[in-house]
Order: structure tokens, then C-alpha cells, then sequence
């Protein structure tokens, strides 16, 4: 991973301090404390936003549209979204499971955006919203599904529908088996379950991808 | 198991394990770099250099540095300030009736694992006050829903509280559709690009709700001021005609903008006076009373 390597504070800088966060502070930002709600968006806003100006553009080049002006609006419906109800989503992040709360809205922002882009919730750049469950009832294809999957460009779109079909957990789930690599084991550990429970997880996750995948090969 | 269904496991693992390979290098070649411009730790041209080095496509870069760059350190703070302003606006308890009228259509919706806008039911938001609504790109997009929130603290040149200190203050929350979307970040109506069109025949639904609630026989009138450049000043009190008023002091305008307003053509700026009663015209808007002026004005072109 490429990593930044800052160059040293300037006046007007805002402070990157996500490792200090803790899940208190963040309940006092939820609450409307102003000073922990500032210190959130410190460590919020600049993850949120060049994830969904990177997602935007990426996206842009095949709509021509330009990005720029739905920035912001991706940005505020993120971190409402991490922030409703008392921070349900946000404070589902635990320091303890290794991830640090960057990566984490890093995550969550990454889904959202997949969410929206793909048309669950009112995409602005797509006339035609793809409807959810369009995967059932399509014939078993065994005749090199996979095949016609070989271009690049179509994988690309398969990740982008599967983190937008993905919950919140299932996309954490598909990203410790299959990007980290990690065992079962381990990761039934971490995420408090049995490893029968893992392995009906897996299954789930096979079933929908070879659906996405022969409704992109069709 | 059969070996059908064993080929299919395989290329199914197989299928994951390359989504999983391109995640990673998703992952990997994230130009990460550019949140240390947001937070104002790196210039805009060093990180361009760093990521042109990385070999990143040159137009995707220009996007970027369009998108990203935020001006000077008083701009970035600024900004920062606007983010907070917003989310603090974004509070339930800053509009406590929030969700009501939604309540009352039968459209409530909880947030969920699918995300998207929230509506909190009226019963939960009594139960919990640190609560937070959804000014939400789904609501906006899907519906060309236009969602102003509205600062509670506003330091305005009219006086926030004609005398009437019994009365809280207020937001607006415009939720008609209107000739473009509003966006969420259009809550600088100043900015000429944004300002939202109304025309004769545009349907109005603004709602006007308390920062806590209100059991008062509230009436609203809306004081419409001619702007822009070589405008002569004028200024109108209009009454929009009949409004609902909840029990609990949330105020709502349906309508046709023509029938409510009648202003002709060219840039108003609409601040809404809420009273008991409110002002029936400027000579009583002038000599104060007890009524709220709403702020910051709501800046609309009218267009034919």
C-alpha cells in the first residue's frame, strides 16, 4: 500500500488523530458535542472524501458526467449515515478487531458509494436503477460463465456490484477471506463466529457472485 | 456432491479469489495521499507530482486536483467549520418535529444494514433526543427532493427574535421539487451557481420547524426582497395563504408558488417571519413585534 508520509503541520491544518479517537469521543460527536463532533470530522471527512471523489471519477469517465458537483453530496450522505442514530454504524467500529477507524470509514464509505452508484438509492448518474433480486430464476450456465469474465474491464464492474450488494458485515467478511487472505479460523474468531457459520456465509457469498456474474456475462 | 457441483465450487472460489486480487490492488494503488490536501498536511502540486510519478492516468489526476483542492489554510478551516455546522444542523433535536409529515404519509423508514435516507419514526425520536436524520442523496436523487437545513445559530443582519422571546427559533426545510435538484450542498444560497428556480406553476412544500416545540397559534408571512446587481430595492410582505401548524408548532406551506407568492420574475430573497401573530405588513415588520425572522434568507430566481 502506498503510503503517505506528511511533510510536517502547517497553519490551518487539521489534525489527524484517529488513533486517539476512541469510541467515547465518538458518542460525544454523535451526541452534537461540538468539539468531538470537529474532531470526528477531522478523521471523517478527509477519508470520505477522496474515496468518493476517486469512486466519482472512476465512475465518471464512462457517464461523462462530471464529478465534482456530487462530491459533497456523497460526502454528507456518508457521514449521516455514519452518524444516524446515535452513531449505530460508526461505533460498530472496535479499535480491539485490529482495524484502524480510517480504514474502517474507509470501508463503509467504499460500500455506500458502491450502494449508490449502483442504483439502490436513487443513483443520479443511472436512469435505469438495477433492481435487487433480477440474479433469481436465471439459468444455471456452466458453458464458460467464467470465461467471458476474463476482461479486466468486466471484473472491475462484477467487484463494484458486489460491494454494493454486500452488507456492511458482508463485505467485512469478503475482505479478510478473500483481499487479506486470512483463515476461517481466524476470522470466525474475530468476528465472533462459529466456523459453520463462516463456511454458510461462504456459500452465500459464492451463490451471489456466480449470479452477478453470469447476469455481467449475459 | 456432484462433480457438477464440485466444478461449480471451484470456479465460484476461483471467481473470488480474483475479485479478492483486484480489491487488493484497488487497495494497493488507492492514491491515499490526497487526504493528507484535505487535511492540509501536503500542497495540491506535491501530491499531483507523487501520483504522476505512480504513473496515475493525467486526467484522472486533473479530476482530482479539481476535486480535492481546497485553497488556502482559511478556506480549509472554513470548510471544516461548514462540515460541522452541517452535521450539527442534521440533529433531530434541532428539528424536533422531524419526520413528522413523513409520519403522517405513512413513508417512515429506518435506517438499516441497505443504508439510504432515514426517516425516524416520531416514537423513537421521543425516545432518544441524540439522534441524527439523513439529509440524504437517496431522498434528493430519487425523489428531486430538495432538503434545506438550515444553521440554528445565524449571526443575520435582521434580528433573529423581533421581541418575540417566548418563541424558539426555527429552520426551513424546503422539500418541493423544484425546476433542478437542490443539493446538499447548496446550503450557501449566496452562491449564484445554486440558487433554485421556482416558476408560476412550481408545487411549494417548505416546512418551517421549531428548535423544541411550541404550543402557540403560529402564523407565517414571508418578507421577499429584490436582489442583485442594478436591482432597485423593494421589498414585499406577503402572506402565503393558509398553512398547517402541528400540535407541537411545525408549520407547512403546500402549494402553487404562483398562488402563494406571486413575485414576478428575477433573484428574491424570501426570509420567513413566524409569530403570534406574525407581522401583517412592512410597517409592522419594521417596528419589531413578537415574531421570529428565519435565517439565513432562502435566495430563489423566479423564472417564467
Amino acid at each position: 500500500m502506498l503510503e503517505s508520509t506528511p511533510s510536517g503541520p502547517r497553519r490551518g491544518v487539521i489534525s489527524s488523530r484517529s488513533s486517539a479517537l476512541t469510541p467515547d469521543e465518538i458518542r460525544s460527536a454523535c451526541r452534537g458535542e461540538r468539539r468531538a463532533l470537529a474532531a470526528l470530522v477531522d478523521v471523517l471527512l478527509p477519508v470520505i472524501k477522496v474515496e468518493a471523489a476517486v469512486a466519482l471519477r472512476r465512475r465518471a469517465n464512462a457517464s461523462g458526467r462530471d464529478a465534482r458537483q456530487d462530491v459533497d453530496d456523497f460526502v454528507q450522505d456518508v457521514m449521516v449515515h455514519l452518524m444516524a442514530d446515535e452513531g449505530r454504524v460508526l461505533l460498530r467500529w472496535d479499535p480491539q478487531r485490529g482495524r484502524s477507524l480510517a480504514s474502517f470509514v474507509r470501508m463503509v464509505t467504499r460500500h455506500r458509494v458502491a450502494r449508490i452508484l449502483e442504483g439502490f438509492r436513487g443513483n443520479p448518474w443511472s436512469s435505469e436503477p438495477t433492481e435487487g433480486e433480477q440474479l433469481e430464476g436465471l439459468r444455471a450456465d456452466r458453458s464458460g460463465t467464467f470465461r467471458r469474465l476474463e476482461s479486466r474491464a468486466r471484473l472491475e464492474r462484477l467487484l463494484e456490484q458486489l460491494r454494493a450488494r454486500l452488507d456492511e458485515r458482508g463485505l467485512r467478511l469478503f475482505h479478510k477471506i478473500y483481499v487479506e487472505q486470512r483463515s476461517i479460523a481466524e476470522v470466525g474468531e474475530e468476528e465472533g463466529m462459529s466456523r459453520a457459520a463462516v463456511d454458510q456465509w461462504s456459500a452465500r457469498l459464492r451463490r451471489l457472485a456466480r449470479g452477478l456474474a453470469r447476469e455481467e456475462a449475459a | 456432491m456432484t462433480d457438477d457441483e464440485h466444478d461449480d465450487e471451484h470456479d465460484d472460489d476461483d471467481l473470488l479469489d480474483q475479485l479478492g486480487a483486484l480489491e487488493r490492488e484497488y487497495d494497493e494503488r488507492f492514491p491515499h495521499e490526497w487526504e493528507d490536501v484535505v487535511r492540509g498536511r501536503r500542497s495540491v502540486e506535491e501530491v499531483a507530482a507523487v501520483r504522476r510519478a505512480a504513473g496515475d492516468d493525467p486526467e484522472e489526476l486533473d479530476a482530482l486536483v479539481a476535486m480535492l483542492a481546497v485553497g488556502s489554510d482559511e478556506e480549509r478551516m472554513a470548510e471544516r467549520e461548514r462540515w460541522v455546522d452541517r452535521l450539527a444542523a442534521a440533529r433531530t433535536e434541532h428539528h424536533p418535529d422531524a419526520g413528522e409529515a413523513a409520519s403522517d404519509r405513512g413513508d417512515d423508514a429506518h435506517a438499516n444494514e441497505d443504508g439510504g435516507a432515514t426517516v425516524i419514526s416520531l416514537a423513537e425520536r421521543r425516545r432518544g433526543a441524540a439522534t441524527w436524520v439523513t439529509a440524504g442523496l437517496g431522498v434528493l436523487a430519487a425523489a428531486a427532493l430538495a432538503l434545506w437545513l438550515v444553521p440554528r445559530d445565524h449571526d443575520g443582519q435582521l434580528p433573529v427574535d423581533g421581541g418575540a422571546s417566548a418563541l424558539p427559533g426555527f429552520g426551513l426545510v424546503v422539500r418541493n421539487e423544484t425546476l433542478h435538484d437542490v443539493r446538499s450542498s447548496d446550503v450557501d444560497p449566496t452562491d449564484p451557481t445554486k440558487v433554485p428556480r421556482y416558476r408560476a406553476d412550481t408545487r411549494v412544500h417548505w416546512v418551517v420547524r421549531p428548535e423544541r416545540s411550541v404550543a402557540s397559534s403560529l402564523g407565517l408571512r414571508v418578507l421577499a426582497e429584490a436582489v442583485g446587481p442594478g436591482v432597485e430595492p423593494s421589498r414585499r410582505l406577503l402572506d402565503p395563504g393558509p398553512a398547517t401548524v402541528s400540535e407541537r408548532g411545525v408549520i407547512e406551506l403546500q402549494g402553487r408558488f404562483g398562488d402563494m407568492l406571486g413575485l414576478p420574475p428575477g433573484r428574491w430573497s424570501l426570509r420567513l417571519l413566524v409569530g403570534d401573530p406574525p407581522p401583517q405588513d412592512l410597517a409592522a415588520f419594521d417596528h419589531g413585534g413578537a415574531f421570529i425572522v428565519v435565517e439565513p434568507a432562502y435566495v430563489i430566481d423566479v423564472v417564467e
